[in-house]
């Protein structure tokens, strides 16, 4: 969506023989199909009323996602849920899409052997493309740069602070770029050449990287190569970029209260000596979970990782317990604007010979309970995680 | 919707709100009122109701079933007392109804080809060869105009309802296949409310529209008139009405009947967890799913599978092919769903790469390619794609997934695609669909 893409920067002027194409890996997607049953074989009359049938005829072949496996045509091994909507066939990611915080951003990087075909009548030399590498970086918006401006030449010289991406499959350490080969034309592909053996005209490689800032980034990729024909050989570089703007996924509201002691209660001491202990100091922590994304979001885990001396128990929905019981467990769903409300009870853990004020600290008459992590999933499984920065309250007592 | 139960026990009184005034409404009864004696549709109502749901634009005298506003108190009035007299559907056979499907959509190497059927091929001849924009062409013609040759057939009488609804049907389903949905969703609007009881045969009482043009009607009708929700209720409708002969046919100890209504009951509770996750509703169908049951043919927990998966929650899909008996095969393609939905993509291309050692399964082959491309090996699975376009298969995806990784292959990408385009132009004619469109190449 806001994928825009800069001119290279290459003092040459001649086109370059490596083309970079990006795409950026969201998730699969299953196909949707509209099964109907065929024209011209409806199997009653509409008027009569005796009807005299059969089953219905099966869709149309054509309505379905996918050609059913040919040879084992009986509905037994049919891995197709028609006339359901969603099938088990994907598609890959039609567009670029939204970019959320939380959220694993990946993206594939193909180096293609791309040299232009030869005007009319020009003998052609064939050029040799060796030792070809790719580099990618990312800039955040809390990259430090020149003055922030989002313009490519800032971008550019902000290049120092660029946080370098890992590429998979990871290149051999100390080894040398790869040599790319004019593709074979189509047809001489298809026949199933496409082992290790092959002589590959693209270079592909995956990058990842967390997206923790809302705002523009800037995905960074450089190309390098040697460009070789019979009579003479040159490095090249080039270098593009792709900016595009994560935003907001998840809005967290919290609000801490008092809850009050803990009733006194025994506790056994290591010794095995029984003491009437007053209970630990308790507090309840409340969280609004606001989904401000544009996709739907079925929340997966809140946890409070609370501070030493404190424990937390969680109010919220079950999740996984037990699973054989039967009727549908329920993860919270959240539509876009949609509101979770979620609940932990914080106490102080009174140790029955750790002295008094049990281990928690009090800082500027402030509890600190901890963070809250919280971790969803979209579409297709895509993840995302969140966590807050350090919730406590003043309410000591 | 089971708390329509109630409502349908005391007759209509939801809220209204939700319905466009545009549009007439039909009757909204619960689902579970599938026992009562009476087809529902022609269940009294009131005068006011049953004049707004007549199609607009219809000859209001034409026949007993428009009857002249009576008092409320008086409104089941014996039918069959007026003769029938053949109705008028001439209103389906209005030109302006039916739009152009110019070529230009459609990649020059079929245009060319040789394989084009000529002017004057029957329309079932142009379904069993996958020509589904031709057969479209040729539905409507012979709507409007009685065939496309100078002494083709006649125009349809316009009282021969099962003639004008067949053609009807082939049209608008012809235009699904062709991408053409929106066209569809509005051509079939001319249909106007299927509920009205101008469609209903006034001897028998039963429905004059095929049961295969009235689903298709809900779905097209609900994207025409922007209404999705619509698309449920239409569809528990038609669910009470399967259920109503189900129960006839169970009496008359009619099994192929009863057989036929089982199936067309299952399918619509299918077809409404669908309309759900078309309206987004995700959780929603999800509940609904369960309240079905499997009918031993394995597609209820592949369904259910596939709608967690969708919905993002991956646990709830691996344990769904657990704890319900899904077979062997089944279980397997959720599994490396799963994995790739968890981005384990190493892990599900060898389990796909297992299945397709099993089965020739178009789906395993381009799932096995996708997560090829996941793990940094594209050239493997743009060989792996073109060796099933090879295999004669061309699904809508087998070619955008191609044809994507044609576009990571090089900044030349339209000659590949053409290439490919003129490939798959060479097939042979199947009811799989030969005729394909520049979109399916991304051209």
């Amino acid at each position: 969506m806001a994928h825009q893409r800069y001119p290279s920067h290459d003092a040459v002027k001649e086109p370059h023989s490596v083309s970079l194409k990006v795409l950026r890996l969201s998730r699969p997607s299953l196909v949707a199909q509209y099964p109907i049953p065929p024209p011209f074989t409806s199997v009653s009359t509409t008027t009569t009323t005796t009807t005299t049938s059969t089953a219905p005829p099966p869709p149309i072949p054509a309505s379905l996602a996918y050609s059913p496996d040919a040879a084992n045509g009986n509905s037994t091994t049919n891995t197709n849920p028609s006339p359901f909507i969603l099938s088990p066939i994907v598609n890959l990611p039609p567009s670029f899409g939204s970019a959320y915080v939380g959220e694993t951003f990946s993206c594939t990087l193909c180096a293609n052997y791309d040299v232009a075909p030869l005007s009319t009548g020009e003998p052609g030399t064939l050029k040799t493309i060796r030792d070809v590498r790719i580099e990618a970086e990312m800039k955040t918006p809390s990259t430090p740069s020149a003055a922030g401006a989002a313009a490519a030449a800032a971008a550019a010289a902000a290049a120092a602070a660029m946080t370098k991406l890992a590429l998979s499959p990871p290149d051999v350490p100390g080894a040398k770029g790869v040599d790319l080969h004019p593709p074979s034309s189509l047809g001489q592909t298809g026949g199933g050449d496409g082992g290790g053996g092959a002589k590959n005209s693209t270079l592909q490689k995956v990058v990842h990287f967390d997206l923790k800032e809302e705002g523009s980034h800037v995905l960074a990729v450089t190309v390098s190569y040697y460009e070789a024909t019979d009579v003479s050989g040159r490095a090249r570089t080039f270098r593009k970029l792709y900016q595009f703007v994560c935003k907001p996924s998840l809005i967290v509201r919290t609000k801490p209260g008092l809850l009050g002691r803990r009733k006194s209660r025994k506790v056994v001491g290591r010794d095995g000596t029984v003491a009437a202990t007053e209970g630990g100091r308790r507090w309840v922590l409340e969280a609004q979970l606001e989904n401000c994304s544009e996709d739907g979001m079925v929340l997966e885990r809140v946890v409070l990782e609370c501070e030493r001396g404190l424990v937390a128990g969680d109010c919220n929905w079950e999740v996984g317990a037990g699973g054989g019981g039967g009727g549908v467990k329920v993860r919270p769903v959240l539509h876009p604007g949609e509101v979770e409300q979620v609940c932990f009870v914080v106490e102080e853990v009174v140790d029955g010979d750790g002295g008094d004020g049990g281990g928690v600290k009090e800082q500027d008459g402030k509890i600190v309970f901890g963070v809250l992590g919280v971790g969803w999933r979209t579409e297709m499984g895509n993840r995302g995680f969140l966590s807050t920065g350090k919730l406590g309250t003043r309410h000591v007592k | 919707m089971d708390q329509s139960q109630d409502a349908a026990a005391k007759g209509h009184n939801r809220s209204r709100s939700a319905v466009k005034a545009t549009r007439p409404r039909s009757s909204t009864k619960g689902p579970l009122d599938a026992d009562e004696v009476e087809i529902p549709l022609t269940s009294p109502l009131s005068p006011q109701h049953q004049q707004r749901m007549l199609p607009l634009g219809l000859p209001r005298n034409s026949g007993a079933a428009s009857p002249r506003p009576r008092s409320a108190a008086h409104s089941p009035a014996p039918r069959r007392a007026v003769a029938p007299r053949p109705k008028d559907f001439s209103y389906l056979l209005r030109p302006e109804i039916y739009h152009p499907l110019p070529p230009q959509n459609v990649p020059p190497p079929f245009r060319i080809s040789p394989k084009q059927a000529s002017a004057d091929t029957p329309i079932p001849a142009l379904l069993a060869r996958g020509q589904f924009r031709a057969a479209a062409i040729a539905a409507a013609q012979a709507l409007t105009t009685g065939g496309v040759l100078p002494g083709g057939t006649p125009r349809p009488d316009p009282a021969d309802h099962a003639r004008i609804f067949e053609l009807l049907y082939t049209r608008l389903a012809c235009l699904t296949l062709i991408d053409a949905t929106p066209l569809a969703a509005q051509e079939v609007k001319a249909l106007e409310d299927l509920n009205s009881a101008y469609y209903l045969d006034e001897a028998t009482g039963r429905h004059l529209v095929p049961w295969e043009l009235r689903v298709l009607n809900v779905r097209l009708q609900a994207l025409g008139f922007g209404d999705p929700r619509r698309s449920v209720m239409s569809l528990y409708d038609l669910a009470r009405e399967a259920r109503t002969r189900l129960a006839d046919a169970t009496a008359r100890h009619d099994n192929s009947a009863r057989e036929l209504w089982k199936d067309r009951l299952a399918d619509v509770g299918m077809r409404v967890a669908g309309a759900l996750v078309e309206m987004e509703d995700l959780p929603g169908a999800a509940h609904h799913l369960a309240s079905l049951t499997d009918r031993g043919d394995g597609k209820l927990v592949m369904a259910k599978a596939l709608l967690w998966l969708h919905l993002g929650d991956v646990d709830a899909a691996r344990e769904c092919v657990e704890t319900e008996r899904a077979d062997e095969t089944a279980e397997r393609v959720v599994a490396a769903l799963c994995d790739m939905a968890d981005g384990e993509y190493e892990a599900a291309l060898a389990q796909w790469g297992e299945l397709r050692g099993q089965s020739d399964d178009e789906m395993v082959g381009v799932n096995m390619a996708v997560c090829l491309l996941y793990v940094g090996r594209m050239q493997e699975g743009r060989a792996l794609l073109e060796s099933l376009v090879d295999k004669g298969q061309s699904s809508h995806t087998l070619l955008f997934n191609l044809t994507t990784m044609y576009e990571l292959c090089t900044e030349r990408s339209r000659t590949l695609k053409i290439k490919l385009s003129e490939k798959v132009a060479t097939m042979d004619e199947t009811p799989n669909g030969w005729e394909k469109a520049n979109a399916d190449f991304k051209l």
